[in-house]
């Protein structure tokens, strides 16, 4: 939302933080909003391929009323969720790799 | 009923994008915050929520947690293109079905009603101005609600399990159902639909939730429900002859004093052996789970979990004059209660009472 105004002129409370600096609330909340904004893109791209494939006219309008097919449903799910997914692992501060011993590389020394 | 409102693919889009990331905050993200607190907790196992905040304070994935939480929501609601901010777009077409034709005898509204100032007082759920000042709001509220618990697969099946719950409790035969804190009749539409023989009142404080309530049970050509704008607490309802009062996610959106008011009328309402049933969260047993319910209190704009959660509830209907108390989990969807199930669930509880017969 745009505006800091509420719909009942009501004061809004004091900002809700989670991190020790509240940039980092802020900029969490700027990566989201474009993470949505470029799922949204993708999905509009892949939809309009899929009318391409189809030979289906390509306009505002039957973009914004396409409904898939089973199959392009799938496809379509699959593309958001692999996006969140990976997104959503970030959070987690999980490796993807092995990394090297805590107590260092030298026991692999061989004199 | 809303058949004017046009798809629109890129809000679809944004909102499956949004409930993906809530499934993952749900399956994967709570979990990994379970394991951190073990960790954490493995020399001197906290006693208390405040020694649960203490140790997960500087936690990067509790704050990622909680960050998460607020803003998902946030978005759902209030984002580029969030549920408010979407059907704003609309609103011609949402009130042209709104004012559709609905038979006199199934909604009672007061347009002078005074709201409680607790109500007006919060946003619940993060829903810009609440469920009750925008004509519009019980239409995003009801729309909004196909998301609250995203393990949920339809939050239809959730009010059928709950209505099964409540008849399969009752020893005699049901005539007359009130249900309290109704919203937009999710909770009552099970009673109407499945059951003719029953009667049901649907009674809520939010007028444009009651309007969405009163179309759908129109629609259905429903003639054994009417809807009343009344608080909880003061339904002006015949008392003596209720089979069953019941609400669904109600007492945690009210204060104490309130709520005791809420079981008082209850009393007031049943017929002698009449059932109690309210289905609202409750959790005791687990610090760490404890601690994540009254963060989300706090993270959902839902301050009045944390005193319900509080409060003796037991106590609160022995004094309203309810003598069999028994406070029973709620399985929501099967195998949600099982020790498998890992992600993150609201503490969904039963708290039933009979009165004297």
């Amino acid at each position: 939302m745009s505006t800091s105004e509420h719909p009942t002129g009501l004061p809004l409370k004091a900002e809700q933080t989670f991190f020790e600096d509240s940039a980092i609330d802020r900029l969490m909340s700027m990566v989201m909003t474009l993470a949505a904004e470029l799922h949204v893109t993708r999905d509009r791209l892949a939809v309009m391929e899929m009318m391409m494939e189809n030979n289906q006219p390509i306009t505002s309008a039957s973009l914004d009323a396409f409904r898939p097919n089973p199959t392009q449903k799938e496809r379509l799910n699959a593309g958001r969720q692999a996006f969140s997914k990976e997104l959503m692992f970030c959070a987690i501060g999980v490796e993807a790799s092995l990394g090297a011993p805590e107590e260092g590389v030298g026991k692999f020394n061989k004199s | 009923m809303f058949e004017d409102i046009p798809a629109n693919r890129e809000f679809d889009a944004y909102q499956s994008f949004l409930l993906d990331c809530k499934l993952a905050w749900t399956r994967q993200l709570f979990p990994v915050l379970r394991d951190r607190f073990d960790v954490a907790a493995r020399d001197a196992r906290p006693k208390t929520v405040r020694d649960v905040a203490a140790l997960m304070e500087d936690d990067t994935t509790a704050q990622m947690f909680g960050w998460f939480e607020r803003h998902l929501q946030r978005m759902k609601y209030s984002g580029l293109r969030g549920l408010t901010v979407h059907y704003d777009g609309y609103r011609e077409e949402i009130l042209r079905a709104l004012d559709s034709a609905v038979p006199e005898h199934l909604l009672e509204l007061h347009p002078d009603f005074q709201q409680p100032e607790y109500y007006t007082s919060v946003d619940i759920h993060q829903h810009p101005g609440g469920v009750w000042s925008d004509e519009i709001a019980g239409f995003v509220y009801e729309r909004g609600a196909q998301s609250t618990a995203p393990m949920l697969k339809k939050s239809q099946s959730l009010f059928h399990r709950m209505t099964a719950e409540a008849l399969t409790r009752t020893d005699h035969e049901v005539k007359k159902v009130v249900d309290l804190g109704c919203g937009w009749g999710g909770s009552t539409q099970p009673y109407y639909e499945d059951h003719p023989e029953i009667d049901v009142t649907g009674v809520e404080l939010s007028a444009p939730c009651l309007r969405v309530a009163a179309l759908r049970a129109a629609e259905l050509q429903a003639q054994n429900v009417r809807y009343k704008q009344a608080d909880a607490s003061d339904t002006g309802l015949d008392g003596g002859d209720t089979d069953i009062v019941t609400s669904t996610m109600m007492l945690h959106e009210m204060p104490p004093s309130h709520i005791k008011g809420v079981l008082r009328e209850a009393h007031r309402l049943l017929a002698p052996g009449g059932l109690s049933i309210h289905l609202d969260f409750l959790m005791h047993n687990d610090p760490f789970k404890v601690w994540v319910h009254h963060g989300h209190s706090a993270r959902n704009n839902e301050p009045f979990m944390v005193p319900l959660n509080g409060m003796d509830i037991v106590g609160a209907h022995k004094e309203a004059g309810f003598d069999d108390v028994e406070i029973v989990p709620f399985e929501e969807f099967d195998g949600s209660l099982s020790p498998d199930n890992t992600a993150w669930r609201f503490p969904w509880t039963m708290i039933i009472a009979r009165k004297s017969g």
